[in-house]
């Protein structure tokens, strides 16, 4: 294994580890996204909507709602645990590419956000009473590329929005305006998804996701040295 | 105070400064040798922005003229009257293009060769890029009320100049809360970039969103009549005049921003 691989290796288990170890960002990011569902279901009255409309048009739109806000809470999280005991110094000591750093807290945050919403999913089902097993690799592939543009954009932002003074209120307001490109593919695909509409329409909003990953992942490898410099 | 100030708007230095510290001569106003130190080219900076002053009077009473009197009034269901604010509308929406571009490649220039006036264009065109987007959002609307009857519809052009606006807005909600130091420029860099990354996919992505929706009104604009045209070509001669007028002057401020920072800093190191 290459020096590179096993330096994000070694940063995406270091936060596993610490995520493991306290569950905190896990914990709470699932339980927001859980209160934005009961919280859209009061104010959409979801039990008087028509099921076909929850599943096509309203439904995808709660659920990468809830993605997104729970989301900004890990990305929040990812780099205020590094700034607080000074660990962002030692990240920025160890004799590795920046790069590497980069890719690890993104899969960390990849991995953490995903398995949120693989808990999210199936209390949207039952609340929102929109059946998704029959879908469920589609909509797995749409998670994921959505997802993994998230975090590649979020931990860039993130890494930026912690070195100010705003901090937590600063990450959204720089990741949701350049987020949206994505959350309109993933809504669209999502919505095919459940409505059981053929795969071959989504076909373009996939590689708009697919084209928008690999320009931020990118932008992310090699823009992330200019952020860790103090 | 006026002496002061006097001798920083004529860009002869009333103050002299030396590698941002500042030594004061006789009460720190007009020392005789203070004249060639300030590498700030401020006197040409405000040469530059007075002549741009000038100019936009002419040029902008001009524009007017020709939208207001001289093009004909178009069609009711176009706008009738109000359709004349098409032709500030239309060069506002170049301009704002083109102030993020600037962003974008003043952005690029920082992070590769991390001199200040990369950064200060950057900050400058940012600030005039949005305020031109600014002024396209809000005349758009107004247009729209008159011929589409609604002040606004999720056509794809109007979505994706919103977006960019909160984009850019964005960027300089970054830099307001930042103390202004090496950090936040690099910081700013490189969301200056991905910001302008951004923009191509967000104006596909909200034209496949709208093209799934064909109710959507989509805006005629080809055919205009010549004077029509006239008009547009000087709407947008005026604007770009006020564009640069005004990201001229921007760079002026961050130029005495700077100076103005340097003396302070000197003061303090003198008490």
């Amino acid at each position: 294994m290459s020096p590179w691989l096993r330096a994000v290796g070694a940063i995406l288990r270091k936060d596993l580890l610490l995520e493991w170890r306290s569950r905190e960002a896990l914990t709470s990011m699932a339980f927001f996204a859980l209160l934005v569902t009961v919280l859209f279901g009061f104010s959409f009255d979801a039990g008087r909507i028509d099921r076909d409309i929850m599943a096509e048009t309203l439904g995808p739109g709660l659920l990468w709602i809830a993605f997104s806000f729970s989301g900004v809470l890990g990305l929040n999280r990812s780099f205020a645990i590094e700034r607080e005991g000074g660990c962002l110094q030692a990240l920025m000591l160890a004799p590795v590419n920046r790069s590497a750093v980069f890719a690890g807290k993104m899969l960390g945050n990849l991995l953490l956000i995903g398995l949120v919403e693989v808990l999210t999913i199936p209390i949207f089902s039952i609340l929102m009473r929109v059946s998704v097993l029959s879908c469920l690799p589609r909509l797995a592939l749409v998670a994921f590329l959505g997802t993994l543009g998230f975090s590649a954009v979020g931990t860039l932002l993130s890494a930026l929005a912690s070195g100010s003074r705003l901090r937590e209120v600063l990450l959204p307001l720089l990741l949701y305006p350049v987020w949206v490109p994505v959350l309109i593919a993933a809504t669209q695909l999502t919505g095919q998804a459940l409505g059981g509409r053929p795969a071959a329409e989504g076909e373009r909003w996939l590689a708009l996701i697919a084209a928008y990953d690999i320009v931020f992942i990118t932008a992310g490898l090699l823009l992330f040295d200019h952020l860790l410099e103090e | 105070m006026a002496a002061k100030n006097r001798g920083m708007a004529a860009g002869d230095g009333g103050l002299a400064i030396e590698n941002g510290g500042v030594t004061m001569k006789d009460g720190g106003v007009a020392a005789k040798h203070d004249r060639e130190r300030p590498h700030d080219h401020l006197a040409a900076w405000l040469a530059v922005g007075r002549a741009f002053d000038l100019l936009t009077v002419p040029l902008v009473i001009t524009a007017l003229y020709f939208a207001m009197v001289r093009a004909p009034e178009a069609a009711g269901d176009t706008g009738g009257i109000v359709q004349r604010v098409f032709y500030f509308h239309v060069p506002f929406a170049m301009a704002a293009f083109l102030g993020f571009g600037i962003v974008l490649v003043a952005s690029i220039g920082f992070l590769a060769h991390g001199r200040r006036s990369w950064d200060a264009t950057a900050e400058a065109a940012a600030e005039t890029g949005l305020l031109c987007c600014t002024i396209v959002l809000l005349t758009g609307p107004v247009w729209a009320r008159f011929a589409w009857g609604a002040w606004w519809t999720w056509d794809a052009r109007l979505t994706s100049t919103l977006v960019l606006w909160l984009i850019y807005a964005g960027y300089l909600v970054l830099r307001a809360y930042m103390a202004d130091d090496a950090r936040v420029r690099r910081y700013a860099a490189v969301l200056g970039i991905i910001g302008a990354l951004n923009v191509p996919i967000v104006y596909l992505s909200v034209r496949w969103f709208r093209t799934q929706h064909p109710e959507t009104l989509i805006s005629k604009r080809g055919g205009l009549d010549p004077s029509m045209a006239v008009a547009l070509r000087m709407g947008m001669l005026a604007v770009f005049t006020v564009f640069a007028a005004l990201l001229v002057k921007r760079l002026l401020l961050g130029r005495l921003e700077t100076r103005v920072a340097a003396l302070r800093a000197g003061l303090d190191a003198r008490e």
